[in-house]
């Protein structure tokens, strides 16, 4: 019971150790603060569903701000964001995406706090950028991330470094709501607070425990690679439950060992891109009982998860360039239907190309395919174009169409998102 | 027999320095090693630029950024370029490992994403910021990416200069060629003629404010015009120190992410 009590207080008290450093440091004197931020008008508008259930707009102002100091080899970060949609309440929220203090000296840089991290060497598929908790009522490509609550020990050495991470807060994804035409759970569902199953089989909504790992990175001349093994709960597989009494799915996280990397080599106008991980459950040896749901043989099943990109660009007299990008993911190690239920994109090809014009205005037009090359008829059109309207506001407006009828009595992947086709357009300040 | 011997040896020296002569390709090829290594020696530099964009119709556009270099002993520079301004890029850092022999290394930080990327800079006729400087033009001008033929010497402005003519050895180069007038006293040119891949007069560039920083000269304002879209970029460095003793460790990818 005591062991418990201090596992839960320690990591509250360096949230708000770290807090209340970053505050104190930034009102030290002889350092250099650096600040931006931006506020933006969102809005998006999906394709009617006729669902009562479903909203089929929504408008946000959305603001973040994003702070750092140094001073000799002290340093601080802080870095928020805040969304309020008027159509959809659930969707509001404050994020701190970085509050961390650190250290950095010799070669050593020591961070205590949140921090975001991002791990990606491809453009769509990410199996090695695993680490944050993800706002899943985002772009399914490339979604928003919370930041993780860690102390990092980072040591560099020609060409590379060894970082080690302990993460002793598990953070929970943000789920769409029910409203949300992004959702993958059916329409109307409420999803509830997270369960975390622990190694010993264990569960709670106990958000406190032990994560670790390590990750290597080297860079040798052309090519840049990184090793990773993390042991932390999952964030992004788990099972849902349906709490009866409640009224509400739960989302159960597994925890689990990741181990993989990635690899980029550039070969003159093409680069090429990998990413793997290998998925380690550790699941329980015994059926667990819920409590809200009953007793059940929670498992998640092993699986590598591999992806690889070609990249190739040129430039145009005008000064503007062109790049085609070519992607693909896999998960391998388990069966058609186990792959479907795992991931969204369990076997699919990206085939995209981006255009700069390289010109005052910093125009830049995106169009990329997502199909699947295993399952019928599951298909993501995505079209965005930015530009710079003035030193201070920009501008993004594009369309997404999802095409993946459901095949069976309930969807399965991508087809929870069949027809959830939509404009957006996101008109931004930039301070 | 006087005269025969006399002519023998006006033969046998003329012959010699016949065989010592530089073509224009070594004097070429000469004059620009001995400048390179004249501007060598740094260690390093911190600068802090504004660029200003002008458009045919005479519209102005302002970017800011600093950048600063560490020089190598065995390699070209590295260097750290940070975007201040225009506040959407505001955080932005572009890191380039410049190689003699080979193309050079580059990764970007996306600020938004905390993202690292690496990216190919085969393609250096890209327009940078969207500015009428190219990634080429304002890349390290390393000798060996190059093929160097003196002209002639010349004067521009008051100033004895060398007329080069400098042919890209990468086939991904926006130029055909271009024509520089290097100032003997500061061994860096102050006009440069770019002529792209059809052999047309393409920019013109001018350099300005030459300042002598410890032992080394560096200019203070490059003006860029393009002669065929009548659209100009001004660099002009507001601060710019040498000497600075950057660790080599702030010049790795994993570092462009730090604040």
């Amino acid at each position: 019971m005591k062991t418990e009590k201090i596992h839960t207080y320690v990591p509250r008290v360096l949230n708000l150790f770290c807090l209340m450093l970053i505050l104190f440091a930034m009102t030290l004197p002889a350092g250099t603060l650096k600040y931006k931020g931006e506020l933006a008008f969102e809005s998006r508008l999906f394709q009617n569903d006729h669902l009562e259930e479903t909203r089929d707009g929504n408008l946000a102002l959305f603001g973040r701000i994003e702070m750092s100091y140094r001073s000799g080899a002290f340093r601080s970060g802080l870095r928020l964001f805040g969304r309020l949609d008027t159509a959809d309440g659930e969707r509001s929220l404050i994020g701190i995406e970085e509050a961390w203090v650190g250290f950095r000296k010799s070669g050593w840089d020591i961070k205590l706090g949140a921090q975001m991290l991002n791990w990606s060497a491809a453009e769509a598929f990410h199996p090695a950028d695993m680490i944050n908790s993800r706002i899943l009522d985002s772009d399914i490509e490339s979604r928003e991330k919370l930041g993780e609550v860690m102390l990092s020990v980072k040591k560099k050495f020609s060409g590379g470094s060894v970082t080690v991470f302990v993460m002793p807060r598990y953070e929970s994804p943000k789920f769409p709501s029910p409203e949300s035409r992004l959702s993958f759970l059916p329409a109307g569902l409420e999803v509830g607070d997270a369960f975390w199953l622990e190694t010993d089989g264990n569960i709670s909504d106990n958000r406190y425990g032990l994560q670790f790992g390590a990750r290597f990175s080297k860079t040798l001349g052309a090519s840049d690679m990184t090793l990773h093994y993390i042991q932390h709960q999952d964030r992004s597989q788990p099972v849902v439950l349906l709490d009866a009494s409640a009224g509400e799915l739960r989302p159960v996280y597994f925890p689990v060992r990741d181990m993989g990397g990635t690899f980029l080599r550039v070969m003159g106008a093409w680069i090429l891109k990998i990413e793997y991980s290998y998925r380690d459950f550790i699941n329980p040896d015994e059926p667990v009982d819920t409590g809200f749901a009953g007793v059940f043989r929670l498992e998640q099943p092993d699986h590598h998860q591999f992806a690889m990109g070609l990249e190739y660009g040129w430039s145009f007299k005008n000064g503007g360039e062109g790049t085609v990008i070519i992607e693909g993911q896999g998960l391998l190690g388990v069966n058609k239907e186990t792959r479907a239920r795992l991931h969204p994109f369990q076997r699919d090809v990206l085939i995209g190309y981006r255009h700069a014009w390289n010109d005052v205005l910093s125009r830049e037009l995106l169009i990329t395919s997502i199909f699947d090359i295993e399952r019928k008829r599951e298909f993501l059109f995505n079209v965005s174009y930015r530009q710079r309207l003035s030193d201070t506001w920009g501008i993004r407006l594009g369309f997404r169409l999802v095409d993946a009828p459901v095949k069976q009595a309930l969807p399965v992947g991508l087809e929870a998102l069949h027809k959830s086709n939509q404009v957006f357009m996101t008109l931004t300040r930039y301070f | 027999m006087i005269k025969r011997m006399f002519l023998i040896v006006l033969t046998m020296i003329l012959t010699i320095a016949w065989m010592q002569a530089e073509t224009p390709e070594e004097k070429g090829l000469r004059i620009a090693i001995e400048n390179e290594t004249a501007n060598n020696g740094f260690q390093g530099e911190f600068q802090e630029t504004e660029m200003v964009l002008v458009n045919a119709q005479g519209d102005k556009t302002v970017r800011k950024m600093t950048s600063k270099t560490k020089e190598t002993k065995k390699d070209g520079d590295m260097s750290i370029i940070t975007f201040l301004w225009p506040a959407d890029v505001k955080g932005t850092r572009m890191l380039t490992h410049t190689h003699k022999k080979r193309d050079d290394d580059q990764w970007l930080f996306l600020p938004s994403l905390k993202r690292v990327k690496r990216i190919s800079s085969r393609n250096k006729s890209g327009a940078f910021m969207g500015s009428e400087f190219s990634y080429e033009d304002l890349g390290s001008q390393e000798v060996e990416k190059f093929s160097h033929k003196w002209l002639k010497d010349v004067t521009l402005d008051g100033r004895d200069c060398w007329l080069i003519e400098q042919i890209p050895t990468s086939k991904k180069s926006g130029y055909s060629k271009q024509i520089l007038w290097t100032d003997k006293e500061y061994r860096q040119p102050v006009k440069i003629e770019y002529y792209d891949r059809k052999g047309e007069l393409l920019k013109v560039s001018v350099f300005n404010g030459y300042k002598k920083l410890d032992n080394w000269w560096r200019v203070h304002e490059i003006k860029m015009d393009n002669v065929q879209t009548r659209k100009s970029s001004l660099i002009k460095w507001k601060v710019r120190e040498l000497k600075p003793k950057y660790p080599a460790d702030d010049f790795e990818s994993e570092s462009l992410s730090e604040s």
